[in-house]
């Protein structure tokens, strides 16, 4: 089984703690929500999952292998930053083919059949065939994340990271990407997300990581671990969990 | 008036041919006989670079005619006269031209990738300013012309070196730092350089200015001799770096997610870019405007994507610096090429934002 785990991570800059002792472990077809205030590590421990900072203490492995020991790192983590942004007026096409980079030899440009197979697939799964050659200029919020999401999705890799994802969209756009990501865990990839919204946890992820200021409060499938109690001490507010038809939702 | 009236024919011709190309090119479904609309868009300026190329062998003081070119071309031309004016004047220059164009072109589409920043030119980088300062120091010590070049090219680089070390900070090139670095030693330079200006007798001041403002007059193969194999060497290696640099678009974390070093690659582009800068300034002096927009103009005819607009970019620098070249010798008094491209280059390309605006492309 290919798990990721994180066992005692700590990250500091000049001896200023950010993360601290941090240690869960998600498997294939999990969710796992990051939840917490702003300023509490979230997207610190998103970046050190994805290997672009390392940690200053513990272990991150992905399948048994350390991170640093990882090979094909490119074609395993996919992250979709709060920032994630072109700057050039590049088609969707044009977006989705940089996800495949990391398979073509070093020195070639040129696409093989896979490649270009892999390209399509993600830009249909998105929905956004009839756009493949509008520039992303012309796109609306909501389309240009789906595309985003075809890049991450061309990447190929096990893991898929997304810092707020649904940053700015409408509801149906949130919709259309949270759909979209429950495919994708349900075709058996590792998502980790942060959202705000705590509805949005409550409905679609299988665990929940709650963060206050570079801890870990508690970690669990969503169904234990999203509950008035918990929330409350995370975010320091009086936070109600009801029931309404079956589904969880927060009050505040 | 003549030549004005055919610079005025040629610059219509040429604004008609591009806008013609942007039509198609920005219809990427578009394809005749299986070739891209972006291959024929191509092959198309690299015919027109190779008539131009052919009309500045023939034009200048003394007109060759296309049959003594031919004559010489295939080794039976009997006049004298004819074969020193290509061979020795006009050849050299116009290859200059060729070269200095293609260098400004493509490494201002790679600085302007690897800086994310649409303003960003060669020049930006405190080039022009070292190269600058070294040459009008040269000229007010009276010194040999044979240094001139020598001294402009190290100028640019050691001026870009620091430009760099000053943004280099544990382990990583920041983008803010490198340009602000490189606009202020920028203005460090150009301050001493003005100080050394204003000390110079006014001969000294006109060939100061005119190598400021970019000149190909008077070049030879001897300007060529140590210049054209770093410009060749690193032309062709920036074709390899099309893939970094369309990664180099995206947010520093999902580029990096992609498996981009982004300090490697900002290392590499600024040594090529700065070398392919260095020698296309030691051999025609500042020449503005190319290494700016011409970029700009290959994105509007190819699209964002840098395994076209690096190539693209080469041969419309190339193109324009030629056919500016050109223009320049058709008057009386010659002008310097810097000022000819941007002359003509700069309404031409006012021109062509003002049409993408309207029609609501930018």
């Amino acid at each position: 089984m290919e798990d990721l785990s994180l066992s005692d991570v700590s990250y500091s800059i000049n001896s200023n703690s950010i993360l601290e002792k941090i240690s869960f472990s998600v498997g294939p077809g999990d969710w796992l929500c990051i939840a917490g205030c702003n300023g509490s590590g979230k997207s610190t421990l998103l970046r050190l999952m994805a290997g672009l900072i390392g940690p200053s203490h513990g272990c991150i492995q992905f399948g048994g292998t350390a991170f640093k020991d990882l090979p094909d790192k490119d074609k395993k983590i996919s992250i979709l930053s709060q920032r994630s942004n072109v700057n050039a007026c590049l088609t969707v096409q044009d977006l989705v083919c940089l996800g495949r980079y990391p398979y073509l030899p070093s020195w070639g440009v040129r696409f093989s059949e896979a490649d270009w197979e892999q390209v399509s697939y993600a830009i249909d799964f998105v929905g956004l065939n009839d756009l493949r050659d509008r520039s992303l200029d012309s796109l609306s919020g909501g389309e240009r994340q789906r595309a985003f999401l075809a890049l991450s999705l061309a990447q190929n890799g096990s893991i898929l990271l997304l810092d707020e994802p649904t940053n700015h969209l409408d509801i149906v756009a949130q919709n259309q990407i949270l759909n979209l990501l429950e495919k994708m865990a349900n075709s058996g990839k590792i998502i980790v997300s942060v959202f705000h919204d705590l509805n949005h946890i409550s409905r679609y992820s299988s665990h929940l990581a709650l963060m206050r200021q570079g801890q870990l409060l508690e970690f669990g499938p969503t169904d234990h671990v999203f509950r008035s109690q918990s929330l409350s001490e995370t975010f320091g507010l009086a936070i109600r969990v009801v029931e309404h038809e079956g589904q969880r939702c927060a009050l505040y | 008036m003549k030549w004005f009236l055919y610079t005025l024919f040629i610059g219509w011709v040429w604004s008609r041919f591009l806008e013609l190309m942007i039509e198609i090119a920005k219809d990427t479904r578009n394809h005749i006989a299986g070739l891209s609309m972006k291959f024929i868009s191509f092959l198309g300026l690299l015919w027109i670079l190779v008539i131009v190329f052919v009309l500045s062998l023939c034009v200048g003081d003394s007109p060759i005619g296309f049959e003594d070119l031919w004559d010489y071309v295939s080794g039976t031309s009997s006049s004298e006269t004819t074969v020193l004016v290509i061979r020795d004047i006009r050849l050299p220059r116009t290859l200059a031209a060729l070269l200095t164009g293609s260098a400004l072109g493509v490494s201002g589409a790679m600085l302007q990738g690897m800086l994310r920043n649409p303003l960003a030119s060669p020049f930006l980088l405190g080039i022009s300013s070292g190269s600058g300062v070294c040459v009008v120091i040269l000229f007010s010590l009276n010194s040999l012309a044979y240094w001139i070049p020598l001294g402009a090219w190290l100028g640019a680089v050691v001026s870009a070196l620091i430009v760099f070390c000053i943004a280099y900070d544990q382990k990583r090139i920041s983008l803010e730092r490198l340009i602000l670095s490189g606009v202020a030693v920028s203005s460090v330079l150009g301050s001493v350089q003005a100080i050394f200006l204003l000390r110079s007798d006014d001969t000294r001041i006109q060939n100061s200015l005119t190598w400021l403002s970019g000149t190909l007059a008077g070049r030879e193969w001897g300007d060529l001799t140590f210049t054209w194999i770093p410009i060749v060497l690193c032309l062709l290696c920036s074709f390899v770096f099309a893939k970094q640099l369309n990664l180099a678009l995206l947010d520093d974390d999902t580029s990096r997610s992609l498996g981009l070093s982004l300090t490697r690659l900002r290392i590499l582009i600024g040594v090529c870019a700065t070398l392919l800068t260095a020698c296309s300034v030691c051999i025609a002096g500042l020449v503005g405007f190319v290494g700016l927009v011409i970029p700009h103009i290959a994105r509007l005819l190819c699209g964002g994507n840098f395994v076209y607009v690096l190539p693209f970019s080469g041969v419309l620098g190339a193109l324009t610096v030629v056919a500016g070249d050109l223009i320049a010798r058709m008057y009386l008094w010659e002008l310097p090429v810097g000022i000819v491209t941007a002359l003509f280059g700069s309404p031409f390309f006012i021109y062509l934002l003002r049409k993408r605006r309207m029609e609501g492309n930018v």
